[in-house]
């Protein structure tokens, strides 16, 4: 008995394909409609095995349009031809695939024998019966879902190619053109060039790629020079010289910049990556000596009024400073006219660096006229007391003569205060001019205040009798004596250093008196001795 | 009339009158001894009121002046007898008021009735005033340099011994008198301590002594007098030789080794038996090189003697 299966076939698109191509990859699952028709004698089996009842039978025809509807198998011969021509089947079996029927000269099959059975062998089943496939279900399609490219770079890192499928039917295999032993989806140790791969899954669907290219990285190129057109005489610029576009610096001390400035001398250190690899360089930066001049001066030591000369050297200019009047005061030589002790400042400089020196110069001893003095009015002449010179000549007065132009210490009688002045010429020949005033007192009472409380006490507070300006008093002297009129003390030339005590010996804290001989004027005061 | 006349004189000193200083090595009295020996009170054996004025010139404002008021009391039948002596010291910038309470003790001889010995004890209350404002200090800032008047107050006491002989004779004239004394003033030294303990003038110790030999000579007395004072590191010794009883006056000449000669005047207002007033002049000149400096100074005292009691048997135990 023979049944016939009327399938309704639908094509899509792509017939044109190449069969293996086609079916795999065109193909959309569908169904195509064919006759299967198979013979009640006909005993299917795959393998040598009897195919059992309730087998699900699928036709597949030579075109690829090979997957009729699955039928089941109910003992019954059957015959598959497909669109005329005979065909394969395959049957499953409670969703395992028991076996594939193949058709002669279908290179279909040739894909399909790839597929194993129970015992991994292919399974034909012939048939002289006739049978038409009805429908078909073409296999799932795949693609080359990514690509990882590894280029080679910096010397050390070599190239790959990663694949990854999505789709299709494992198990994959692969193939490279430039190693046919390598069947892996990695390609690794890959040098510069462009490689091609073939995928081909279980259902025998191929991809290809025959354009997929490795490139090369080198180091960048860099070499940092000091830029000496930049450099100032503290300041070195380095830059980098070499043509690395797009290169980032990190210099030691995390400035990232391609010139920079140094201050300083030393090895310095900076990494350069052009994005792919990266390296170390190093600069060397070496800074001008500075400046270093001397400096000199005719004489240290002059007298007032001379002229002394100073030479400086080292430098391409110079420039002195001084409170004295300088002579050429921008060149390597120069003059300076001394009035009194002073620092004369030489700054030399070069093109980058300036150097200083201090030079001082100091006048002779200054003879002098003497302090001022105190005399009063009608009272002892004052002796004037000049010092320091070896010939003095006093000026004439015409307050007062003075007794001998000639010596150091004549004595006046002004009528009034008035200013002496003196002529001297010291030992190292300076001559000089000074002056001492004569204060004339006609109320040296209240010139000279006299106090009339001490606390010796040692605090630094009225431990002393002091009186003020006792020391412009030529002739003074001091008495003092207890209320019962015994002396305690008693000096001529006082000189402010009483403390209230006898003999060494403090008195007792209570009322004394005083009487103060200023130039033969008399002065009487009580005096306070407190003690605490 | 004489009396009226002391108490008038009295209430004028007065006035003034407070207390003081002794001024240790100038204290030259003619007649009375009391002022600075509490042994010496009422010798005479007579209420007595007496001043005291004494400015030792220095040629300066500021110098040492005395005024002292005086009063003397003898009780219980003269063995015993009573002072109070008000004292102003002016001495510069230090003021001193004291009152001196006294008391002394005698010793009778009532067989000889020409001998007798004292002993005295007097008490000073005393205040000391330090006239701040007065001073003239060169550190202002000196935290002893005060600018107010500061005072203090202090008590002390004095001691004193006190002897007398007299020795008749058999003639008209010749009759002789010794008398001698010793004291020591301020037994406690304590010192003078203004302002929260801080600012000090010492008060030191003190000791007089005195010698006078009185003979009678007819028309007038020769009264011979030594004096001596030791303290504060000083020792002074001073004579002073006297004509008394002429014509009721007296003509003293003296020295003393502060360096100065003394001239002294004295007369006395008397009837006798009554009342009777003592006044004594005494002129200190400078011998020492602060003479011509203007370096002298006066002493005038006065003294009113009461009428004594007559003499009861109980005065001769």
């Amino acid at each position: 008995m023979r049944f016939k299966l009327f399938i309704v076939l639908f094509f899509f698109f792509g017939l044109s394909q190449s069969y293996a191509q086609g079916i795999c990859d065109d193909y959309q699952p569908g169904f195509v409609t064919a006759e299967i028709v198979i013979p009640d004698t006909a005993v299917m089996s795959f393998n040598g095995q009897v195919l059992p009842i309730g087998s699900i039978i699928i036709a597949v025809d030579q075109d690829g349009n090979c997957c009729a509807e699955p039928v089941v198998w109910m003992e019954q011969e059957i015959s598959i031809e497909i669109n005329g021509q005979a065909g394969g089947i395959i049957g499953y079996q409670n969703g395992e695939v028991l076996g594939f029927l193949v058709s002669e000269g279908d290179s279909c099959f040739t894909m399909a024998t790839n597929v194993l059975f129970d015992n991994d062998e292919p399974a034909f089943f012939e048939s002289d019966e006739v049978f038409t496939l009805s429908s078909f279900e073409a296999f799932q399609s795949f693609e080359l879902g990514q690509i990882e490219i590894e280029n080679t770079k910096c010397d050390s890192v070599i190239g790959s190619i990663l694949l990854d499928v999505t789709g299709g039917s494992e198990p994959f295999t692969y193939e490279w053109s430039h190693d046919s032993l390598l069947m892996d989806d990695l390609a690794s140790e890959l040098m510069e060039g462009t490689y091609e791969y073939t995928i081909t899954d279980e259902n025998g669907c191929t991809i290809s790629d025959s354009s997929v290219v490795i490139n090369a990285f080198d180091f960048p190129e860099f070499d940092f020079q000091i830029d000496s057109m930049a450099s100032e005489c503290d300041t070195i610029v380095v830059t980098d010289v070499a043509d690395c576009n797009n290169c980032s610096y990190l210099w030691f001390d995390s400035l990232m910049v391609e010139t920079r400035n140094f201050t300083e001398a030393g090895i310095f250190t900076v990494s350069i990556s052009n994005g792919e690899c990266m390296g170390l360089d190093t600069v060397e930066i070496g800074l001008l000596d500075r400046l270093e001049i001397s400096a000199m001066v005719s004489e240290s030591e002059v007298c007032m009024g001379d002229t002394v000369m100073m030479l400086g050297s080292g430098a391409l200019s110079y420039i002195w400073n001084s409170d004295a009047d300088i002579i050429n005061a921008m060149d390597s030589v120069a003059e300076a006219v001394i009035l009194d002790s002073t620092i004369i400042e030489v700054i030399g400089m070069d093109a980058c660096f300036s150097d200083t020196l201090l030079l001082e110069v100091v006048l002779f001893p200054m003879p002098s006229a003497g302090d001022s003095l105190c005399g009063a009015l009608g009272n002892n002449s004052v002796q004037l007391l000049a010092m320091g010179a070896e010939d003095y000549m006093w000026e004439d007065n015409p307050l007062g003569p003075v007794s001998d132009a000639a010596i150091p210490d004549p004595t006046v009688s002004p009528s009034e205060s008035t200013y002496y002045f003196v002529n001297m010429i010291d030992e190292n020949g300076c001559e000089s001019r000074d002056s001492v005033f004569v204060e004339i007192i006609d109320d040296i009472e209240n010139a000279i205040p006299l106090y009339n409380l001490i606390t010796p006490n040692g605090d630094g507070r009225n431990d002393l009798l002091i009186f003020d300006k006792l020391e412009t008093v030529l002739d003074n002297s001091l008495l003092v004596y207890d209320r019962w009129g015994k002396i305690v003390f008693e000096t001529e030339n006082y000189q402010n250093d009483w403390g209230g005590t006898r003999d060494g010996d403090p008195l007792p804290g209570g009322t004394y008196y005083y009487i103060l001989t200023l130039n033969g004027q008399i002065f009487k005061s009580n005096l306070t001795i407190l003690y605490e | 009339m004489s009396r009226y006349i002391a108490i008038i004189i009295g209430l004028l000193f007065t006035v003034e009158l407070s207390a003081q200083l002794q001024n240790e090595l100038l204290t030259i009295t003619q007649r009375d001894y009391n002022i600075w020996n509490p042994a010496a009170i009422a010798t005479d054996g007579r209420p007595v009121v007496g001043i005291l004025y004494k400015d030792v010139n220095l040629g300066l404002e500021q110098s040492p002046l005395q005024y002292l008021a005086n009063y003397q009391l003898p009780v219980r039948f003269q063995n015993t007898a009573f002072s109070a002596t008000l004292t102003k010291d002016f001495l510069a910038d230090i003021r001193q008021n004291k009152l001196s309470l006294g008391y002394r003790y005698s010793i009778f001889n009532h067989r000889l009735d020409d001998q007798r010995f004292y002993l005295g004890l007097s008490a000073d209350f005393r205040q000391d005033k330090l006239l701040a404002g007065n001073h003239f200090a060169r550190d202002v800032d000196d935290p002893l340099a005060l600018s107010e008047t500061e005072n203090a107050y202090g008590i002390d006491f004095n001691v004193g011994l006190y002897y007398q002989l007299y020795l008749p004779s058999s003639t008209a004239t010749g009759d002789q008198k010794f008398k001698a004394g010793i004291s020591v003033s301020r037994l406690r030294a304590k010192d003078v301590v203004y302002f929260d303990d801080n600012i000090v003038s010492n008060r030191p110790r003190h000791v007089f002594g005195m010698f006078n030999y009185i003979r009678e000579l007819g028309l007038l007395n020769l009264d011979v007098k030594y004096y001596l004072s030791v303290g504060a590191g000083n020792t002074n010794h001073a004579f002073l030789v006297s004509l008394t009883e002429v014509y009721f006056m007296r003509f003293s000449l003296g020295y003393s080794t502060t360096q100065d000669l003394i001239l002294s005047w004295g007369f006395d207002l008397t009837d006798f038996d009554d009342s009777e007033v003592e006044v004594d002049l005494s002129l200190y000149y400078g011998l020492d090189d602060i003479l011509d400096r203007n370096r002298n100074g006066v002493q005038v005292t006065v003294r009113y003697l009461f009428a004594p009691k007559p003499w009861t048997t109980s005065d001769f135990r």
